[in-house]
């Protein structure tokens, strides 16, 4: 019987025990199959040892918006990643899902991702964008960087204007879905 | 040790750091500046005398000569190096030091003014039959005379700043349509950061190869090369992967003949004095076309210093204390590779420096790091994003590669984090993608062209959609094991969701 058990992406794990501490071996079933796995924690992340290998893994966390923790899990010696993972109790999913769909209904926020000054303003409340339409030129680090956006919408709340300077997160304007 | 008079670094960070480390040895006391946003900066903490130059916008301290020049009265400094980057190639502020009565550690006003001003080095090149890229003769002063020009030479095109660099205020044009707006921003963008708005118009080159020469003049009309480097992979027109021997001219080594004498040739003519770059594009085929001239230290000069085993940086020096006899041109041996890290996303590389929490740079045999980052501390908004330079050495390329996988994967930066391993502020670096680099199958063959990036999306493709079986046990076993972990309550049932954040720009 297992003990504890969930689903990581597409990989459904039962683990026999309760994993505790630092370092430690647990039996985990996945697939109907046994495995052995020892874990061991680091300043970074952690280490598995399995049957067929050894593996690294380094964890950076992000609080989102939504307060939730998301992970960007990076293999150790690989270029492999995987980024926005977020970890979710049991019947939290269904409402994480339906706070995304409404977070959707809202509106995209777009917002400065460094500090710097709005050279131009190209869009006006109101308008229709289509998906990578350019919305706003930015001077950072001496370089002219356009703002695009990210999906099509109807331009609302636009919060700058020509010549002003912006700190990072600064809120820029809203895209409302057409 | 023999005792020398001061040397005032007219710049910060790593080139400061590693200019001042030469200055110890050779018996130099080493005088630093600093700005507001430097005062607990390593390059500060290392110099035997430091002064205070001004607020932290560049302009205010490190561009400003007038409180530069005092620095060097008070400490009583006799020679001023000023780095790359800053007032590195400003003829105005050599001409400053000599009346002051300051050494410039680096060439002559008047070789600056024909080699530094691009305009200028092409008169200089063309006197000597040095190849370049068909383009405009002058400066362009009107988007509608940029147009005709381009017409003549055939789109694309590429507009380029006439005081400009790396790569800012350029602009790659494919059509007529786009040109208006291209010369637009690209004059907007150079006013802004060089005060000067000329542009002039190129053709642009296929399959280009972006391919340097270092040379070392003796101010007197003797010159020598040190070999070549091969900068071929740029991220918006900077470059982010240098090496030397430049593998495209292993393919063509008459074109690297050629290109050693044209550089030595153009040294000797203009009296060139100390550490100059002359860059050059070749295209597929081994044809070269000169660029630009640099009249400075390169950022990526540790390449030459692997190879050559030549401190660039005491040779510089010497020769402006009137010691140095310019030797025999130096072997080189073996491979050397340099990668920069910086401080920006490493799928759309726009910078994001910010508050740094844990910094670990690789080590060992043969790898060299130049940083001026130790521990927790900022990347500054207010300088160039690059947190370190990591090069490393082998026998073949193919040691070298195999050395920088192993030196990429050992490092290490880390905004602050908070508990349960949270990180908190905006710094995020290129090392996912400097990763990737070194894994490339067209990088590991060499044969790396300037578009290098365009052309292999998957190096700044998203991360891959599915987890790996591995990746997902890691990732249970993390969050479980975790003491502030989201489950504490070991009978909870759990699922990991991958979800997308829509508005990451």
């Amino acid at each position: 019987m297992s003990i504890i058990q969930g689903k990581v992406g597409s990989w459904k794990l039962c683990f026999k025990l309760v994993p505790r501490g630092p370092s430690g071996t647990v039996q985990v079933e996945v697939d109907g199959k046994l495995i052995d796995v020892s874990w061991r924690r680091d300043v970074d992340g952690i280490w598995l040892e399995l049957p067929h290998g050894v593996f690294g893994f380094d964890f950076r966390g992000e609080t989102s918006d939504d307060g939730m923790i998301h992970y960007d899990v990076s293999e150790r010696n690989s270029s492999r990643s995987w980024s926005k993972i977020c970890f979710m109790g049991a019947g939290e999913e269904s409402l994480a899902a339906s706070a995304t769909s409404s977070g959707v209904k809202k509106g995209a926020r777009i917002r400065a991702q460094m500090p710097g000054k709005i050279t131009r303003v190209l869009v006006a409340p109101g308008e229709t964008v289509e998906k990578n339409r350019p919305l706003f030129v930015m001077e950072a680090m001496k370089m002219e960087n356009e703002i695009r956006a990210p999906q099509s919408g109807i331009v609302s709340q636009l919060k700058v204007s020509e010549g002003q300077a912006v700190e990072t997160g600064a809120h820029l304007c809203v895209l409302d879905p057409a | 040790m023999k005792k020398r008079e001061p040397v005032l670094i007219a710049n910060r960070g790593e080139i400061a750091i590693r200019i001042a480390r030469t200055c110890k040895a050779l018996g130099f006391p080493v005088v630093a500046i600093y700005s507001d946003a430097d005062r607990f900066s390593e390059h500060v903490r290392i110099a035997d005398q430091a002064y205070w130059v001004g607020g932290a916008a560049p302009k205010e301290s490190y561009l400003n000569v007038e409180l530069i020049l005092g620095a060097a009265r008070a400490s009583g400094s006799k020679y001023v190096h000023p780095g790359y980057g800053f007032l590195s190639e400003r003829a105005h502020f050599v001409e400053a030091c000599q009346n002051a009565g300051l050494v410039f550690v680096g060439p002559s006003a008047q070789s600056m003014r024909l080699m530094g001003d691009k305009i200028e080095a092409r008169k200089t090149v063309d006197s000597l039959k040095v190849p370049r890229v068909p383009g405009s003769a002058g400066v362009v002063k009107t988007p509608l005379e940029a147009q005709a020009i381009a017409e003549s030479i055939g789109y694309p095109v590429l507009l380029k700043a006439a005081a400009g660099g790396g790569g800012k205020g350029m602009r790659r044009v494919d059509s007529s349509a786009e040109l208006i707006s291209a010369f637009e921003g690209a004059t907007r963008e150079s006013l802004s950061a060089f005060g000067d708005g000329s542009m002039y118009v190129e053709k642009l080159i296929l399959e280009p190869h972006h391919v340097e020469i270092q040379v070392f003049g003796d101010g007197k009309g003797g010159a020598i090369h040190l070999g070549e480097r091969e900068c071929s992979i740029q991220r918006r027109h900077q470059k982010v992967w240098e090496e030397s021997p430049a593998p495209i001219l292993n393919r063509f080594p008459k074109t690297r003949e050629a290109m050693f004498h044209a550089a030595v040739l153009v040294a000797k003519h203009v009296q060139y004095a100390g550490a100059g770059t002359f860059e050059f594009i070749v295209d597929g085929k081994g044809n070269f076309y000169f660029l630009e001239m640099n009249t400075r230290l390169q950022v990526e000069h540790p390449v030459t210093e692997w190879v050559t085993g030549v401190d660039l940086v005491a040779w510089q020096l010497l020769l402006a204390a009137g010691e140095f006899e310019l030797p025999k041109i130096p072997e080189r041996r073996g491979s050397a590779i340099e990668v920069r890290l910086y401080a920006e996303d490493p799928q759309t590389f726009l910078p994001a420096p910010g508050p740094l929490g844990r910094i670990a740079l690789p080590s060992g045999g043969f790898v060299r790091t130049d940083t001026s980052y130790s521990g927790a501390g900022e990347v500054s908004v207010h300088y160039d994003p690059m947190i370190a330079k990591i090069s490393v050495w082998g026998a073949t390329r193919e040691e070298a590669v195999a050395r920088m996988r192993v030196a990429l994967d050992e490092a290490r930066v880390e905004p602050p984090k908070k508990g349960a391993g949270v990180s908190q502020g905006s710094l995020r670096t290129n090392l996912p993608f400097l990763r990737r680099l070194v894994r490339n199958a067209t990088v590991i063959s060499g044969n790396t062209t300037t578009d290098l990036i365009q052309s292999h999306p998957e190096l700044t493709a998203s991360s891959e959609e599915l987890i790996s079986f591995e990746g997902a046990l890691a990732a249970a076993l993390f969050e479980l094991t975790q003491d502030a972990g989201a489950l504490s309550l070991p009978s909870s049932v759990w699922s990991w969701v991958a979800r997308k954040e829509g508005m990451r720009l």
